[in-house]
């Protein structure tokens, strides 16, 4: 009797074999399927069901909104665990599908059977995806029966659960692809898994690489190069879905409405695109690389002698540059131009990376020196990277682009993150409208014209300084400040034209030309984005926004902070008078005049998922009559000074070791001296500075100050912290803190 | 047909396999024998489709070998190392193969399991090394294919089980025309089922003949002379390969036909003359010898 299975052409049915496929992986199916239920029933069964019991406990009348949103949370876009649990799953199925390469007798086995490598190769990525795609459909499936259980009907959340359907799916293919590499390119399964390791982390090593380069070596970096910020290209799936989900462009919102889940999809489909493509390029190479793969390879570390090379250079040039920015960075010869540790430490890093790589791929120490002449190579490599960013070779430190490249920038007193100048989180509610929230008012600061000539201008003469400046205090342990050294920390984005954007990080000389500097601040264009009364009266003005949304005014003072909540009027009528206010603003108004006090402007929603709304802090100077009068209209207005009958008593801390000891572990009160008397308060209060926000601008006081709190008499015990400056304090002052200097 | 011309094979630069040539008839039973390292497996992994040369040709009827499907459906390979699927049953085994091969018989499957007293369901992982090797020559011979290939598959069965698995192989041959091509560390072991013999040494061939014109070529006689002189006479009329003297009993291997052999000696003074058989592995040795190569450190490893 002859098989029955096969067609009438003698070809063997592709259905039987992927089911004979699957049956010698039952270990793989029940291992998925354990993770599924794991994900997508056991646990979010468990969620749910307590999460109703509290809510019915709390007599919540809400209890199936609650719970669909509970749903959403575990089945909903963008689930980080879910994303994990896919990838390591597309790694098991590559590896194990390909393991056979690693043994020669498995090899015998398959390779003598009738199939070519192609249909092999077919078999085994199909029959990855015919075991994996059923199960996701399945719990995809049960998590919308789940969500029907507990939360209801509402189709837009079925269609919220299908893509995310669709995105781990696309996950899956995308790694099962660079997996599927790995796993043909190697000679034994522990080289395949660390091959898989350097092909999913290798662009990431080198973008974070680069990236300490920068911020070791550059003075004018911004504090964080946006490694993650925003899709960066393609780089392998696991990184693309981790940058993704840590740069989420929308804010998890209650349920989705079809125009928020249309936003989603149409943020994240060049995501799913890009890593679709990574995992077509990655089965197709890995196809090639099958396809011409010397099986009598099986057992050493790389099938392809070149791939060894390629990836030990890769592996010693990375480890080479990091140990080069640590010796630097510990010995701190960052800027220094020659330096002999640096060499050895360099040299050594990389030579032993080297012999180590080539016992790894050969598994015998005596091939240590194989292939011996890669390490100059890998050495010198290593230098000249260094070195390039040491010199500067490409002007990063200088560079100030043309106004003409320019379509507008921003700039800013003191210094930025990257991620809060681009980023703009999205608020959605229950109907669908949608308003914004900018993390940093920097995003509505265009600067272009007259301003932008001027920054230029500005950037040409604070480039250097900053340079000058991180090299003169490289060394010293303590932190030191800018206005140590007479200058602003500042900050610059620069928009161009080709759709880049540039950020840097320089320091202003204070005696720096007034009048390019008013032509930046005094203009419309930074106040507008400086502070950002046009974004808070939008959002006041949303009648539907508000309605769910209250304002909120914080006055702070010496150190103290008032509030109190504001209507809809109230909120624009305080934004039209620090409007107003703002007018005769400029640099050289901010240099002379200390500010008394900062407003801050806030917006939250009724349930409470924190601030919706936040504004930069605003100076309020003692000419700033119209928010002062305001101020006083809403009762939170307080001056900076302090009259005797509003303090207790004044507290001066004898001992700097009052803390904590870091050797005895034992916290110190150490010695206070206190001032209770009613003439001391009343002198102290003559001449006692609350520690305040002084305002942008204002310059650095050189002035030997004492340093003492004051304890407010509001029954409250509220501390004010501040100084006196030592030629205007009172005798009694002056003698107790010089007993203290002499202990 | 099997035609292997100036197979090249490499690795790491060591070659492994070089200027071999070698044609296997159809419906024989090709042996070929070897030291370690000779190149048996690699020759047959490359036959079988598992490597791929570096020079040369290997063509199963007329078709290159190499990720052919048409060709390789016609060959069913018995490594010396089977692998079967973790877990698994002879009878999961069975349906894997009929999956794969056209002409795969359950009902021979069944037969020969039974014949061989082993538990189709009996997980293999159970199994003893010899009890694997015969599920794995009971595989094969279900396939039916048209050439089966077999390394090293005798060492590791008792010698009944050796003799039930040659006379299936001759069964097979007959029937249908099987061709096989098999490995050894043993020429012993192959002197009675091939029609063929091959010896690898160092990745070339070393000599390929028929065992029935190797047979016919040389002879062993032992006889006693009755003086010198009819000796020399009569060793100036054979084709002396090996000659033994043990006191007056002379034994030589000669390459000269039985019965120009026995016409001679009819016109010699003798006192005692007898042809006595030659085992293969003497007739290689002589055959090497005269080559130059010293056979025995190769035949007895």
């Amino acid at each position: 009797m002859t098989s029955e299975k096969l067609s009438k052409d003698n070809t063997r049915n592709p259905l039987a074999l992927q089911i004979d496929m699957a049956k010698h992986r039952l270990w793989l199916i029940a291992l998925s399927g354990l993770a599924f239920f794991m994900f997508y029933v056991l646990i979010p069964l468990i969620a749910l069901v307590h999460s109703r019991n509290i809510l019915i406990l709390q007599e919540n009348a809400f209890i199936r909104t609650e719970l669909l949103n509970e749903a959403l949370s575990l089945y909903g876009l963008d689930s980080e665990w879910l994303s994990l649990a896919v990838a390591a799953l597309a790694v098991l199925f590559a590896m194990a599908g390909f393991s056979y390469l690693y043994r020669m007798n498995a090899l015998d086995f398959y390779e003598s059977e009738p199939f070519t490598r192609w249909e092999r190769f077919l078999h085994i990525c199909v029959n990855n995806l015919v075991i994996f795609t059923p199960l996701l459909i399945a719990s995809t499936v049960i998590a919308m029966l789940f969500t029907l259980i507990f939360g209801g009907l509402r189709l837009i959340v079925y269609l919220e659960i299908a893509i995310e359907m669709v995105r781990l799916f696309v996950l899956f293919f995308a790694v099962s692809g660079m997996a599927t590499l790995a796993a043909v390119l190697s000679g034994n399964l522990v080289i395949a898994v660390m091959l898989m390791g350097f092909l999913t982390f290798v662009e990431l090593f080198i973008r974070l690489l680069f990236t300490a380069c920068g911020e070791t070596y550059f003075t004018t970096v911004n504090s964080t190069l946006g490694l993650f910020g925003g899709f960066g290209g393609l780089t392998s799936p696991l990184v693309m879905d981790i940058a993704h989900l840590s740069g989420k462009s929308y804010a998890y919102t209650y349920y989705p409405t079809s125009r928020q889940l249309g936003v989603y999809t149409t943020g994240v489909a060049p995501y799913l695109l890009a890593m679709a493509l990574v995992g077509i390029v990655g089965f197709v190479a890995a196809y090639y690389a099958y396809k011409n793969r010397k099986l009598e390879n099986t057992g050493r570390g790389l099938c392809y002698p070149f791939a060894e090379s390629v990836v030990k250079i890769i592996i010693a040039v990375i480890v080479g540059v990091f140990a080069g920015i640590l010796i630097d960075s510990m010995v701190d010869t960052v800027h220094k131009n020659f330096s002999l540790i640096f060499f050895f430490i360099v040299i050594l890093a990389v030579v032993l990376t080297c012999t180590i790589g080539e016992v790894i791929f050969a598994k015998n120490i005596r091939m240590a020196l194989k292939r011996a002449w890669q390490m100059p190579v890998c050495i010198v490599v290593s230098i000249v990277i260094l070195y390039g960013f040491k010199l500067d070779v490409f002007g990063y430190d200088s560079y100030v682009p043309d106004p003409s490249q320019v379509e507008s920038a921003a700039f800013s007193y003191g210094q930025i993150y990257y991620d809060t100048v681009t980023n703009e989180t999205y608020y959605y509610d229950e109907t669908g409208d949608f308003s914004f929230d900018i993390g940093s008012s920097l995003t509505r600061m265009h600067l272009t014209g007259a301003s932008l000539d001027a920054l230029c201008e500005v950037a040409k003469i604070a480039m250097p300084a900053q340079r000058n400046f991180v090299i003169a205090i490289s060394g010293y342990n303590e932190y030191m400040d800018t206005a140590e050294y007479n200058l602003y920390d500042v900050s610059v984005v620069y928009r161009l034209k080709n759709g880049k954007e540039v950020t840097r990080h320089m320091a202003v000389p204070q005696d720096i030309d007034e009048g390019l500097m008013n032509t930046i601040i005094g203009s419309d264009e930074f106040k507008a984005g400086r502070y950002d009364l046009d974004g808070f009266a939008a959002h006041i003005e949303n009648p539907r926004y508000m309605q769910k949304s209250t304002a909120t005014a914080y006055y702070e003072y010496g150190g103290m902070q008032d509030q109190t909540s504001l209507d809809e009027e109230q909120a624009l009528r305080l934004a039209e008078a620090y409007r107003k206010d703002l007018v005769n603003y400029d640099f050289t108004f901010a240099k002379e005049h200390k500010a008394i006090g900062t407003l801050n402007l806030e917006i939250t929603t009724r349930w409470d998922r924190g601030s919706d709304y936040y504004s930069d802090a605003m100076a309020i100077y003692p000419s700033y009559k119209n928010t002062i009068k305001y101020l006083k209209k809403l009762k939170i207005y307080h001056d900076a000074s302090y009259k005797a009958d509003e303090v207790d008593h004044f507290q001066l801390y004898l001992s700097d070791q009052t803390g904590y000891d870091w050797e005895t572990y034992y916290y110190e009160d150490g010695n206070i001296i206190e001032y209770v008397k009613d003439d001391q308060i009343k002198a102290l209060c003559k001449v006692f500075c609350s520690d305040t926000y002084t305002g942008d601008w204002y310059p650095n006081e050189d002035e030997d100050r004492i340093y003492l709190s004051a304890v407010l008499s509001d029954g409250n015990d509220s501390y004010v912290y501040g100084y006196i400056p030592r030629d205007k304090a009172p005798a009694f002052l002056k003698k107790d803190v010089a007993k203290m200097e002499e202990e | 047909m099997i035609e292997i011309t100036n197979l090249y094979k490499s690795y790491d630069g060591y070659p492994a396999v070089s200027s071999l040539s070698l044609s296997m008839r159809e419906n024989e039973v090709f042996g070929m024998v070897g030291t370690n390292g000779a190149g048996k497996t690699t020759l047959l992994r490359m036959m079988t489709g598992v490597l791929r040369q570096d020079e040369g040709v290997i063509a199963i009827d007329g078709e290159p070998v190499f990720d052919n499907t048409r060709a390789k459906e016609k060959i069913f390979f018995i490594p010396d190392d089977p692998y079967y699927f973790p877990n698994s049953r002879p009878i999961d085994m069975m349906r894997h193969y009929i999956n794969i091969y056209p002409e795969f018989s359950e009902t021979r499957f069944y037969q020969l399991m039974n014949d061989f007293n082993l538990d189709t369901k009996r997980r293999i992982g159970g199994f003893s090394k010899g009890m694997k090797k015969q599920l794995s020559v009971i595989l094969g011979l279900s396939a039916k294919t048209k050439y089966l290939f077999c390394d090293e598959t005798f060492d590791g069965l008792d010698p009944l089980m050796r003799q039930a698995t040659k006379s299936l192989i001759a069964r097979d041959m007959d029937e249908r025309g099987l061709t096989t091509v098999m490995t050894s560390h043993n020429l012993r072991e192959l002197e009675d089922i091939c029609d063929h013999v091959g010896i690898l040494h160092q990745g070339g061939v070393l000599l390929s003949k028929d065992i029935t014109d190797l047979k016919v070529d040389v002879q062993k006689i032992q006889c006693v002379f009755a003086n010198e002189e009819e000796q020399k006479k009569a060793e100036e009329a054979l084709t002396i390969l090996d000659h033994k003297a043990q006191g007056r009993m002379q034994v030589y291997t000669v390459r000269t036909h039985q019965d120009d052999i026995e016409s001679i000696f009819d016109g010699i003074d003798k006192i005692y003359f007898e042809i006595l058989p030659l085992t293969l592995e003497e007739i290689f040795i002589s055959e090497t010898e005269v080559v130059g190569y010293d056979i025995r450190k190769i035949i007895e490893g």
